[in-house]
């Protein structure tokens, strides 16, 4: 099989299982690195908020530790280029052929 | 008919009113307009005491007696402001829980319960480090500057028990006092639900003396407070008005 149809295959396949992830973790804008969980307090018949270590990818980064640094937009930019790329050249045949 | 008597002298017109025994009548009632400039005035002093006759009421409703002072201290609750901005690009949610104050009940004149709460900015928090970091910035809440939002409950109106049981008391409330965020003070009114859970083995297994939760809802305008933001995020990033709810817990037997 020829190498560009590998490569645009499975870089179709990144972003397609960046965005299933992204859409599982809520579709926020930005990746988070914790979340709100409600705690509900039986004798007040109330809920407070405890924030938990946990990792969210968003569709753009947030800050600069790695993992913030991660989002669907940054990581999925390398595979979407070599998308581009592998089409390129699947539609321009080799240099001798005819 | 009155029986006659010396002391008071009523004129002829007033034999009539013959219900009146002349003996309740004090030597200063001369006619029928000194009855009724008495009677009249009886019910504008029941009119300026009715106000005070409810508080009392209020107080035996409560089943407290004197000013009550409740600290509020995570040890009965978790203390908690959660603000929510709803913009066009983003929805932002987070929580606030650097909470101090004491609210002072006053079950014998509860419109004059007052209390203070302060919040500290540097522990607001959204789940994004970055942007918690921009929030505390000069551009936006001046935590350096202003450490702490703070609001004042001066006095309360509109006082009314929602529901009583052995357990619990439900009164709600508008309070009235001074909201102060980044060095602006602005006069507000809230709707407050004020609990009281009188002691009991539950409440004293989180600490002792009767507790008090107080609950309330308001929405803070930015620009009202000099909150400009950066560039033009007020407005599609960050919404104009942010809402606040906040929970309360305390306790009155702290001191003891």
């Amino acid at each position: 099989m020829n190498i560009w149809k590998l490569v645009a295959m499975a870089s179709v396949l990144v972003l397609l299982a960046l965005t299933a992830v992204w859409i599982a973790h809520g579709r926020d804008i930005y990746t988070k690195t914790s979340v709100a969980v409600e705690t509900y307090d039986e004798l007040f018949d109330e809920t407070s908020t405890e924030w938990v270590e946990q990792f969210v990818l968003g569709l753009l980064p947030s800050g600069t530790t790695p993992k913030e640094m991660c989002g669907v937009l940054s990581l999925g930019a390398p595979f979407a280029l070599l998308l581009l790329l592998a089409v390129f050249k699947l539609r321009r045949p080799a240099a001798g052929q005819t | 008919m009155l029986p006659p008597s010396g002391g008071a002298t009523l004129s002829p017109q007033h034999k009539h009113i013959n219900t009146i025994s002349r003996n309740d009548l004090p030597e200063t009632f001369n006619s029928k307009e000194d009855v009724m400039k008495t009677i009249l005035a009886m019910a504008a002093l029941l009119i300026v005491l009715a106000p005070a006759v409810q508080a009392a009421d209020m107080s035996q409703e409560l089943g407290l007696t004197g000013p009550q002072s409740f600290g509020f201290t995570d040890k009965v609750g978790k203390n908690e402001a959660k603000f929510s901005s709803k913009a066009p690009l983003e929805d932002i949610d987070g929580t606030a829980d650097g909470i101090s104050g004491q609210f002072t009940l006053n079950p014998a004149n509860i419109e004059m319960s007052k209390g203070q709460v302060e919040v500290r900015v540097a522990s607001m928090q959204t789940g994004i480090k970055k942007r918690d970091e921009h929030m505390f910035s000069s551009t936006w809440l001046d935590a350096e500057a202003h450490p702490t939002i703070s609001f004042e409950i001066k006095k309360l109106s509109d006082v009314k028990v929602k529901s009583k049981s052995d357990a619990k008391i439900v009164l709600t409330a508008k309070a009235h006092g001074s909201f102060a965020m980044r060095g602006v003070n602005r006069d507000m009114v809230t709707d407050v639900t004020l609990t009281i859970l009188p002691e009991s083995d539950k409440t004293r297994e989180r600490a002792p003396g009767d507790f008090l939760m107080v609950k309330t809802a308001f929405a803070v305008p930015l620009s009202e407070h000099k909150v400009a933001g950066k560039g033009d995020i007020i407005g599609s990033k960050v919404s104009e008005k942010i809402e606040v709810e906040v929970n309360l817990f305390g306790t009155n037997g702290m001191a003891k």
